[in-house]
């Protein structure tokens, strides 16, 4: 073992926080979409780095983290897709991906 | 620690590189300006719309059926991993996830999306 | 260890509600591809068709006998998933009924995508439903929210549809994130992501809150129960219904109303009342509160709204709040209660999106509380059956609404936590207001003078929504006759709604019985 379990639990943790910040803090879609992925990789770090953790456990126990992974950047792939077209048809109407003006409805 | 200190390295000659170009080309690279070249083409008239406004791309729809196809290919590795040992019911599922894929392909096929302008 | 892998007909068997909706959607896809537009409207043919042959597998799964669990644990049709299916079939079902007519109103050219997204989604609330597996249930959850955002944003070139597509697109998967990050703790915490598993490991191991697995466990609960609440919009995580739900078309509306909230629901349930009830006590704080909160704050913001579309949203999220009293209370007769009222509220719910959807003009213009000034005179039938529901929705006797919160509350004392019954009663007297606000101005407020043309004219939101006039002069024919699917559909809820309430025997049985209770 090279590192240990914790480097990389905080290391998910740390780019977790950047992607929330991210997210949290930008006003344009995309980067805020940027944002949403990096959270979603984060939890694969987290993920693998358990699965790793749990090398000598039961066969189910070490797989299904490295599964997970696979999972959540397939479907991460398919939301950054349909989060894409969304932004573009946006823009096309508005010329802005500004997430602060999309704000028709209020209250 | 120590396995680690050649990507540091690495890591450091990456970005010792960017920056030592960035300066080499602002140095070396020509530069007369002079109030015309720094003015407006021709007749200096401000612009109306500002200069690095985006197009449109004709290949955004191509792009984002990329993305998806494409990023399937990582649920058939672990398939592919274990396929001699699913045997006969891992290859018809497999079929079957293919099957449906198509399904979709035919459909953005049928709907026009692959055609180029 | 050797990998064994025995995946048999039985196990496919096991997912036939899931496979009928699926196999519906892609037929719905492909024969959309083959035949001309103007047919394309009929594709709710085979939509509605595959929800037959899903509820069809439904009771041959009720027949059924042997391990309802399928997959290698992965799904399983035990009676609470079978209970969830059928609500969410209902809620699936009754949507594509209104959805004919009203779509092409708003300006949609592509039915067959509409269809096929709505199948995609229904069978991805069915799967979460039946996931008894954390990455099962974010499959489920994902397949779920990626046609509803797409469905969101569906009507062609209406600014509020593709708003609410983007903010639900933003705050869901933001939620997702949350959701995935909890589960990846918790697989951390307990080594299993299969419920079975988590549950085994909980309850064979003692936890402190300081040491060991115990804080990333409790770290994982948090952020599972955090996204969990996104989805089911539990306040303080509710800011995107009300502005997703005025947005997304009105069919769309009444599916995601009910339909997430069913499987969310489920997932809340095998995650934290099955596997979870080991640390019962570390978590049980934090429904107990949201569920506070989701009641008082729901009925409170609805009270202010003069949308009803709007306020339907809000009175959701009030909803969501007593359901959450059974996920709190943590006992099998709050799940049973949880259940049926979820039952109720899928038909009362869907009725009444059902009515403002066949008052509804385009771009969202018609759901103004004004708008329905003196309605029991214009269409007597109508403001009837929206009567009705709301009625319902606030818990009048004799409709579903009533012996839905009574079994809750019920539950709720025999349970323990009379404080939840008394705030959730006090709540619902803040739900009765705004709920008649709208039955006294359909009933008891003029319609008023102006003609209707000259109204149209005169409304300033016209000017702002760039309508041309030909769009305007449909507008002032102020009654859209009600197509035949949705007047079926909203005799299909009336009868659900009063059938509910006078028999609910039937439906408490079954309830029960998906809670493991005899």
């Amino acid at each position: 073992m090279l590192l240990s379990l914790n480097s990389f639990l905080v290391l998910g943790a740390l780019l977790f926080c950047i992607g929330l910040f991210g997210a949290l803090s930008k006003r344009n879609a995309i980067s805020v979409l940027m944002g949403i992925e990096i959270m979603l990789n984060a939890v694969n770090i987290t993920l693998v780095a358990f699965s790793s953790a749990f090398q000598h456990s039961a066969h189910g126990a070490r797989l299904s983290g490295q599964v997970f992974a696979v999972f959540i950047i397939t479907v991460a792939a398919a939301e950054a897709a349909v989060a894409l077209a969304t932004i573009i048809a946006i823009y096309r109407r508005k010329s802005s991906v500004d997430v602060t003006e999309i704000n028709m409805m209020k209250w | 620690m120590a396995p680690f200190v050649p990507i540091l390295i690495m890591m450091g000659l990456a970005f010792a590189f960017v920056v030592l170009v960035t300066i080499v080309t602002f140095i070396l690279g020509p530069k007369k300006p002079t109030p015309q070249k720094n003015a407006p083409y021709e007749c200096g008239i401000s612009e109306i719309t500002p200069p690095q406004r985006r197009f449109p791309i004709k290949y955004l729809v191509t792009g984002m059926l990329f993305i998806i196809f494409d990023i399937e290919a990582a649920s058939l590795v672990p398939m592919a991993v274990l396929m001699k040992r699913l045997g006969v019911t891992g290859l018809i599922e497999l079929v079957t996830f293919i099957a449906i894929l198509l399904v979709a392909f035919l459909y953005v096929w049928r709907k026009g999306a692959f055609t180029w302008e | 260890m050797a990998f064994t892998y025995a995946i048999s007909g039985g196990d496919w068997a096991r997912i036939a509600p899931e496979l009928a909706l699926l196999v519906a959607a892609l037929l719905v896809m492909l024969v959309d591809a083959l035949i001309p537009a103007r047919l394309r409207g009929a594709l709710v043919i085979i939509g509605v068709m595959g929800v037959l042959a899903a509820l069809a597998g439904v009771i041959m799964l009720y027949a059924s006998s042997g391990s309802p669990s399928a997959f290698g644990g992965m799904v399983t049709s035990d009676p609470l998933a079978l209970f969830a299916t059928l609500v969410i079939l209902a809620a699936t079902g009754l949507s594509l009924l209104l959805s004919p007519g009203y779509i092409e109103r708003q300006g949609t050219r592509q039915q067959g995508e509409f269809y096929a997204l709505v199948m995609l989604a229904a069978t991805g609330m069915v799967l979460m439903a039946a996931s008894t597996n954390l990455m099962m249930i974010f499959l489920g959850l994902e397949l779920l929210s990626l046609p509803l955002y797409v469905l969101c944003a569906f009507a062609p070139g209406q600014q509020r549809a593709q708003e609410s597509g983007m903010k639900y697109f933003l705050l869901s998967s933001f939620a997702s994130g949350f959701l995935l990050y909890g589960m990846a703790l918790i697989y951390g915490a307990t080594g299993a992501t299969n419920l079975g598993g988590i549950n085994h490991f909980v309850a064979t191991h003692a936890m402190s809150a300081t040491a060991g697995f115990g804080p990333i466990l409790l770290g994982g609960m948090a952020l599972l129960a955090v996204g969990l609440a996104f989805k089911v919009s539990a306040i303080p995580f509710h800011a995107w219904t009300p502005d997703v739900y005025q947005g997304a078309l009105t069919p769309v509306t009444a599916l995601m109303s009910v339909g997430t909230k069913m499987a969310a629901f489920v997932a809340l349930i095998r995650v934290f009342d099955v596997a979870l009830a080991p640390v019962r006590a570390d978590w049980q704080g934090i429904m107990w509160a949201l569920a506070i909160l989701t009641m008082v704050g729901g009925n409170i913001l609805a009270a202010t709204q003069t949308n009803v579309k709007r306020l339907l949203a809000y009175s959701s999220i009030a909803h969501a709040g007593y359901l959450l009293i059974g996920i709190a209370l943590g006992t099998q007769a709050g799940i049973a209660a949880l259940l049926y009222y979820m039952a109720a509220y899928a038909v009362m719910n869907v009725g009444a999106f059902g009515v403002v959807l066949a008052l509804e003009r385009v771009a969202g213009l018609g759901t103004n509380l004004d708008d329905y000034r003196g309605l029991a005179s214009r269409r007597p039938a109508l403001a009837a059956a929206l009567a009705v529901f709301l009625f319902a929705l606030a818990g009048i006797p004799g409709t579903a609404g009533f012996v839905a919160k009574y079994a809750i509350f019920a539950a709720a004392v025999t349970g323990g936590h009379a404080e939840l019954t008394i705030i959730g009663v006090v709540a619902s007297m803040i739900g009765f207001y705004y709920y008649l606000r709208v039955i006294w101005a359909m009933y008891f407020v003029p319609a008023p003078d102006m003609p209707a043309a000259e109204a149209a004219n005169a409304n300033p939101h016209l000017s702002l929504a760039g309508l041309n006039s030909a769009v305007v002069t449909k507008l002032a024919a102020s009654g859209t006759p009600l197509a035949f699917s949705a007047g079926l559909a909203l005799a299909l809820a009336l009868i659900g709604t009063l059938g509910l309430g006078i028999f609910p025997a039937p439906l408490i049985s079954l309830a029960r019985q998906a809670a493991g209770l005899p």
